[in-house]
């Protein structure tokens, strides 16, 4: 594990600092002290794993410890904003997912942040797809005849979600406005009793993470009817995609990525984003992540950036044509 | 089927029993107690803080650690409630009602004694379950849909409503204070604020840690300063007092069952916190004595049953974590990371793909336990002998831990300020002699009640005729219903009676 992170590390510092000659001598100077990332949940969820693993393996790399520090609350909000007016040195940077940077802009009237002024992108570290998985109330054996269902009896095939105006929610509103049906949504607060509800058949479905709920499909609890990712999965190979039934465009993936208070200098972006990317490629991580049905990415700050801009327009519109808005 | 169970559990103990693996679990529950005694600092921030000592270790001996320092951590939340009015973690808050009376009383190392023995009961049975019953477990807990939930938690704010001592009245108005306090947040279904002023950290509510610690610990220290010299009469706690006496273990067995069985009922059903379960096993004891008015007064039972049903829900937490890979909480959640990290993937793969594990935690629990008792029986002592401390040494050091361990729970500094307003106020309901734990009891109810029924409403569509027809709910309702009606009869009965003096008066239930 280590060899291969260490022979992995001149080819990655050396195409950064490349990219950055102006800022050599201040890039080779950095790290001189512990890192912090600042995950905005308390322990224990997959943004908070993934940051650990990640936060160990840089600072392994960077020979100067990553301390993640938790700062729950409000969905996000109050470590996203902490982390937004931190110093912009490189010493400080946030666990950013899509509830975070993308959908709570478009949802929510007050937030204390700005997901692109406030914010400098340093990698898209993964992707996790959703299934769409039903429990035993539902006999439906396709999606096809679960959104017939729906069609027939609005507002009765319910989906459980994790919190209103949160990634779960919007997948559900924008699959009944993509199949032109009501489903009823029923919130909770977190996915843990959600996922509880649909295996006891009080609740029909869920837009659920395979990390979260792949055990469950194992066990038969739960069954799987479509997933969102762009193929099928090596893990889950009988699970159809939500294009392979007709769904173009139903692109509702959890993301995890990097961003550092803006104005963090290039040189120090480019030394997080090549200790980062080396750390969510390596063997050790990325083969964990993808069993679990989560796919490592490891993208550059510019692509990154240009993918949060896709992602803040998907989500505002989806928000926006389905009136959610939250005050 | 119990046979094979048997079997694997045999080769359970020969795992966790390597010599290796015994001392991360012995490393684990010591940690754990020791965290457990601090305020506010719970199993939590303690496994996120050890978390990456894990990377480098073997999965079985990481797992057995990170488990050890979670139910370890149990065995000290009692303490401070019975010694010093402090409930360390909210759950062990209703053991204060009983507990520290029995402290004043002297009798404070029973108190502990009894805590130790009903953990160690509560905890084994609740092993037992894992073993055998879990399926079982696991069905019961999906047969609980919204509307179960709803009425089982309404049950528990009629029962509890009144769980204080004195007058009716203000156990009620507190519950209501409980209840207006608990809806402060973010409102579930719209995902509105409400009652949060625009102060973010208020989105997700008051903080029950600092609510806990601010309206029993703070505020009896507020009340005792200059008062008191010694926590109890002083120095007058024996070794050989601790031991309980065959006369008080009779009287809390019964207790100790039922805290137990309800414990395990509520451990399968994830969302439900450990704090609900402990104020409604005390409830249920309550309801049940023969002389309620003992409770509030160092009533045994009132220390028994909470503190089993605590034991017993932890442990039978793990059920719904490693079988279903649904976790309880946020540290279960925690414990399936690192799972995962080790990748290992929790749930019905796990028994069969990686046995040695899921075996060698099921008897490094047991093991776990029994090192606990030895851990903590000789404490006990000396755990009462820090009551020799003089208070004005005593309550300010407790401040301190009070302080940084409300800290911790959400790097909030907001939190800690809560706990001072939630002390001055408890202080103040205290003087007017309002009984504290009703707010609690309401607070942690009221959301449950609140969510569960409007989810129950969404899903039939506004028909309330659902918490009827759905029978489990239907019977907690028609309980709830009864004991109501026994309380109006009751209370129109004693007005037809001439009123008695004040002070003679029977403590109305």
């Amino acid at each position: 594990m280590n060899i291969t992170r260490r022979s992995l590390m001149p080819l990655a510092v050396g195409a950064a600092t490349a990219l950055s000659t102006p800022g050599l001598a201040q890039a080779a100077a950095f790290p001189t002290r512990p890192m912090r990332l600042v995950v905005p949940y308390p322990p224990g969820g997959s943004a908070d794993l993934i940051g650990r693993m990640v936060a160990d393996a840089m600072g392994h790399s960077f020979s100067q410890s990553v301390i993640v520090e938790n700062k729950g609350g409000a969905s996000g909000a109050i470590g996203t904003a902490y982390a937004a007016h931190a110093r912009a040195d490189g010493y400080t940077f946030l666990m950013a997912i899509a509830d975070t940077l993308a959908i709570d802009p478009a949802v929510f009237a007050h937030l204390p942040y700005d997901p692109r002024k406030d914010f400098d992108p340093i990698s898209l570290l993964a992707v996790q797809p959703f299934v769409l998985a039903v429990g035993p109330a539902v006999k439906a054996p396709t999606l096809a005849a679960l959104m017939a269902e729906a069609k027939t009896k609005p507002n009765t095939i319910s989906f459980a979600s994790n919190g209103a105006g949160g990634l779960q929610h919007l997948a559900i509103e924008l699959l009944a406005a993509a199949a032109g049906v009501k489903l009823l949504h029923v919130p909770y607060t977190g996915a843990g009793p959600a996922l509880s509800d649909v295996m006891g058949g009080h609740v029909d479905g869920i837009f659920i993470s395979l990390q979260a709920g792949g055990s469950a499909l194992k066990a038969g609890k739960l069954r799987a009817l479509a997933i969102t990712s762009q193929k099928r999965l090596s893990i889950a190979p009988n699970v159809p995609t939500f294009a392979e039934l007709g769904y173009k465009n139903f692109n509702v993936q959890q993301w995890y990525g990097l961003v550092a208070p803006h104005g963090t200098p290039a040189p120090v972006i480019a030394a997080l984003n090549a200790r980062s990317v080396a750390a969510i490629k390596s063997p050790a991580i990325a083969g964990k992540l993808e069993a679990a049905g989560t796919e490592p990415v490891g993208s550059t700050p510019a692509a990154f950036g240009a993918f949060l801009d896709k992602q803040i327009a998907l989500w505002a519109g989806v928000a926006k044509a389905n009136h959610i808005r939250i005050e | 089927m119990i046979g094979h169970s048997l079997a694997d559990l045999s080769h359970g103990f020969a795992v966790a029993l390597l010599p290796a693996n015994l001392l991360w679990c012995f490393i684990g529950v010591l940690v754990g107690n020791l965290i457990g005694v601090l305020p506010g600092m719970g199993a939590l921030s303690a496994i996120s803080m050890l978390l990456p000592l894990t990377y480098t270790m073997a999965p079985v001996p990481a797992v057995l650690m990170l488990a050890g320092i979670f139910y370890g951590s149990q065995y000290g939340g009692a303490i401070g409630a019975i010694l010093l009015n402090l409930p360390c973690h909210p759950p062990h808050a209703v053991t204060c009602i009983d507990g520290y009376p029995m402290t004043l009383q002297g009798r404070g190392g029973t108190a502990l004694g009894i805590t130790m023995l009903a953990s160690f009961f509560a905890a084994s049975f609740g092993i037992i379950v894992m073993i055998f019953a879990s399926p079982l477990l696991v069905r019961i807990a999906f047969a609980f849909g919204p509307a179960e939930i709803f009425s089982i938690m309404l049950l528990g704010l009629v029962a509890g409503g009144t769980m204080s001592r004195g007058s009716p009245v203000k156990g009620v108005a507190m519950t209501v204070v409980g209840l207006v306090l608990g809806t402060v947040g973010t409102d579930v279904n719209t995902g509105t604020e409400r009652f949060t002023f625009g102060l973010l950290p208020l989105a997700d509510g008051v903080a029950l840690v600092a609510l806990a610690l601010g309206l029993f610990g703070v505020a009896d220290f507020l009340r005792n300063i200059n008062r008191i010299r010694f926590v109890g009469s002083g120095a007058k706690v024996r070794l050989r007092d601790m031991r309980p006496s065959g006369a008080e273990l009779r009287q809390a067995f019964l207790p100790m069952l039922r805290g137990t069985l309800v414990g395990t009922l509520f451990g399968a059903m994830p969302g439900t916190g450990p704090t609900i379960t402990t104020f409604l096993a005390y409830a249920l004891e309550r309801k049940l004595a023969r002389h309620p008015e003992r409770f509030g007064q160092g009533a045994l039972e009132g220390v028994a049953s909470p503190e089993a049903a605590s034991h017993a829900k932890i442990q039978v937490d793990f059920i719904p974590t490693m079988t279903l890979g649904i976790p309880g909480d946020a540290t279960m959640a925690l414990i399936l990371g690192a799972l995962l990290i080790q990748g290992i993937e929790p749930g019905p793969t796990l028994i069969t793909q990686h046995a040695d594990l899921f075996w060698g935690l099921i008897a490094s629990f047991w093991i776990g336990n029994v090192l606990l008792i030895l851990l903590n029986v000789p404490l006990i002592g000396l755990w009462v002998w820090l009551l020799r401390v003089p208070y004005r040494f005593l309550y300010p050091a407790a401040l301190l831990f009070i302080a940084v361990g409300v800290y911790s729970v959400n790097n909030s500094l907001f939190e800690v300020g809560e706990v001072l307003v939630f002390g001055v106020a408890g202080a103040i309901f205290a003087a007017l002699d309002f009984p504290i734990a009703p707010i609690l009891l309401g607070f942690v109810l009221g959301p449950m009640v609140e969510a569960n029924f409007r989810r129950a409403l969404l899903l039939s569509h506004g028909d309330l005729m659902v918490f009827l027809r759905h029978p489990i709910s239907a019977v907690f309702v028609g309980i709830a219903a009864a004991l109501i009606a026994i309380q109006l009869g009751l209370a129109l009965r004693r007005a037809g009676a001439p009123r008695p003096a004040r002070n003679t008066a029977p403590a109305a239930d």
